[in-house]
């Protein structure tokens, strides 16, 4: 192996701009693979963080209630059913559930929500709001409320509570304000704004309101009670297992996010597939680059082949030489893109603007290490394969036509 | 005996079959310089291709230094030809990419890839001998077709090997360095007793060897000894 690595380290140092041009080719393609997967990729994590990062990830909600038919004895009965459209239900045993939870592998945060419909009053104006009453520290493990805060703290101790940045605005509220709190079940209560926040959704900007678990409960006349559970998972993308264990622990209702967002999960799926066929294209580009340049060096070095083989140099030495060859083609175009490609990628990545998706750029690009070794691999592997078909025609010539048509 | 040959044919299998050697007898000791006559298409190439295991013959036997090569396996032949074939063609073929020094080494990198001390100081040997030594570190192709005619056969004459196979090797020269180059041949000849399997075309260059043999439609038709008798001294 040690003769074929030098022999095709040679031919690779000597083979002037025909090689050059082969690694240019390598290197446009692994850019486009490095762009395009950190573009998708950026655009998949955005979204998921965007959707899921601040919210709940698997929520446990009481099972629902339904009316019973009694049967009149000895006859026949047609009967409707119609759902209790008013009564809230709730989980009772909560405080029993919650360490059991907190021991489930994978789970990284717990939090009961108290939450029912009411309506904030300040001055003369009024606006619909969901009253969310948590423990303010499990709270804050699901809801990422630091970065979150517009102004203000996120401190619902005592009478504090926090706002969406809409709600605020429409209530013409600031840090330190009053507000009056009526629920839909007929209490009402007076806090103090302790922080504003944007949630980044314009709904629950505008309608949510927290409070601590407490006072939800007291509002929302759940004592001892609450309407739901809510839970993150260390990796959002695989949170199947951990919601299959939460459905047996605790026998309630319970969704986690990928079944609530179809929608989402099927356009990730989509770009997904895009991504797929565009890094298989950008292989075939890598691979038909390595694989001509060696078909036609092959060619103009069949004499060289031939006096090789008849210097004693064996099939496989022959075949070694030129996947050696494409393997440093391959390699050095990969070192190439992803140098410069992860250059010109960090720099595009700078361009700012607003994408939507990350706050402040205007491309929501995100280069990961992985990535880039991924591209590097590929483009190394893709090379070296690429090379088989002409190494393999170069080790079956037959030194005698080769020696003789020179 | 170092060649022995038995009832050797080559036939080319193709649209039309070709047959390029029929029933070909042949012995050739160890220090001996042989010539090959004949016309384009005798068959001379195919002959030494046989010997040299480039090519199998399709009948026969073929030994060579006790090794029937004809049942030899290819990993088998391309060992033995490193070992023992020295090649040298009339385009010179040296490799261009390769300095003039690595090009005499290259036998030497088949085998172990790294050549030893011993090696290069074999290699410079050769390429002084020649004439070349100054141009050892330059690339091949970067020298004279006579000085790279000379490098051929300090490569053929490397690690020893007992037999070189020359084909038509002064047919590309003009006569000064055809006349350089057999001189060098009959000189190493008589100094290593190499064995010399020499192809040409020219008459007065085949006198010159030790023995001629002439090939006429595939078959042997002469083997005889020279008419002049030629010395490395006064070729």
């Amino acid at each position: 192996m040690r003769f074929s690595f030098k022999v095709g380290l040679r031919y690779f140092q000597s083979g002037g701009s025909q090689t050059a041009l082969t690694i240019a080719s390598v290197a446009f393609g692994v850019t486009v693979y490095l762009f395009i997967s950190s573009l998708i990729f950026g655009l998949q994590s955005g979204l998921i963080r965007t959707t899921i990062g601040s919210s709940s990830q698997i929520t446990i909600e009481p099972l629902e209630e339904a009316a019973r038919v009694l049967p009149l004895q000895g006859q026949r009965s047609l009967s409707t059913v119609q759902p209790f459209n008013e009564r809230i239900g709730t989980i009772r045993a909560y405080l029993t559930l919650l360490p059991e939870l907190d021991k489930i592998s994978g789970v990284t945060a717990v939090s009961p929500v108290a939450s029912g419909s009411g309506v904030a009053i300040r001055g003369g104006q009024s606006r619909p709001i969901t009253i969310l009453g948590i423990d303010e520290n499990r709270g804050a493990q699901v809801y990422d409320f630091r970065t979150a805060m517009a102004s203000g703290r996120f401190d619902l101790a005592g009478q504090g509570c926090a706002v969406g940045i809409e709600l605020a605005r429409l209530l013409g509220l600031k840090v330190g304000d009053k507000l009056r709190v009526e629920s839909a079940r007929g209490v009402d209560q007076i806090f103090s704004i302790t922080g504003i926040f944007d949630a980044g959704n314009k709904g629950a900007n505008e309608r949510s309101l927290y409070v601590s678990l407490p006072n939800g409960q007291r509002l929302n006349d759940m004592i001892g009670a609450v309407s739901r559970i809510e839970m993150k998972v260390a990796d959002p993308l695989v949170v199947e297992p951990a919601t299959e264990v939460v459905r047996n622990t605790t026998q309630l209702q319970v969704q986690n996010w990928k079944e609530g967002n179809a929608d989402l999960l099927a356009g990730l799926a989509a770009q997904s597939q895009t991504t797929g066929i565009i890094r298989i294209f950008v292989m075939i580009l890598v691979a038909t680059s390595v694989a001509s340049v060696l078909i036609v060096s092959v060619l103009q070095r069949s004499r060289e082949i031939g006096i090789l083989k008849s210097l004693g140099a064996s099939t496989r030495d022959l075949q070694n030489i030129f996947i050696v060859l494409g393997a440093l083609v391959g390699a050095t175009g990969a070192l190439v893109g992803v140098g410069c490609g992860g250059l010109l990628i960090l720099g595009l990545a700078q361009i700012p603007g607003d994408s939507g998706i990350r706050p402040g750029y205007a491309l929501p690009i995100d280069l990961q290490p992985t990535l880039v070794i991924e591209a590097f691999l590929v483009a190394f592997v893709i090379g070296s394969v690429a090379a088989i078909l002409p190494a393999r025609r170069a080790a079956l010539m037959n030194p005698v036509d080769v020696i003789r048509q020179g | 005996m170092l060649i022995d040959l038995k009832g050797v044919g080559k036939v080319y299998r193709g649209a039309v079959d070709f047959r390029a050697l029929t029933d070909v007898n042949l012995n050739v000791d160890r220090g001996e310089f042989v010539a090959v006559i004949g016309q384009s298409g005798s068959g001379k190439s195919t002959l030494l291709n046989i010997i040299g295991m480039l090519d199998r013959a399709t009948e026969g036997t073929c030994l060579l230094d006790g090794h029937d090569t004809s049942q030899q396996s290819d990993r088998e032949l391309t060992r033995l030809r490193g070992e023992m074939v020295g090649f040298i063609f009339q385009f010179h073929y040296l490799l261009p990419d390769f300095t003039v020094l690595e090009n005499v080494l290259m036998p030497s990198s088949v085998l172990k890839a790294v050549p030893s001390k011993q090696d290069i100081a074999e290699a410079m040997g050769l390429l002084e001998r020649v004439g070349i030594a100054e141009h050892a570190n330059k690339l091949a192709n970067a020298i004279s077709g006579g000085q790279q005619q000379r490098v051929a056969i300090a490569r053929a004459l490397a690690r020893g090997k007992p037999l070189v196979l020359a084909d038509e090797p002064t047919g590309n020269l003009d006569s000064v360095n055809s006349e350089e180059v057999f001189k060098l041949m009959r000189e190493f000849h008589a100094e290593k007793r190499t064995t010399f399997m020499l192809v040409t075309h020219d008459e007065r260059i085949a006198e010159r060897c030790d023995r001629v043999i002439r090939i006429t439609d595939g078959k042997i038709t002469e083997d005889r000894k020279p008419r002049t008798v030629s010395s490395p001294a006064s070729p």
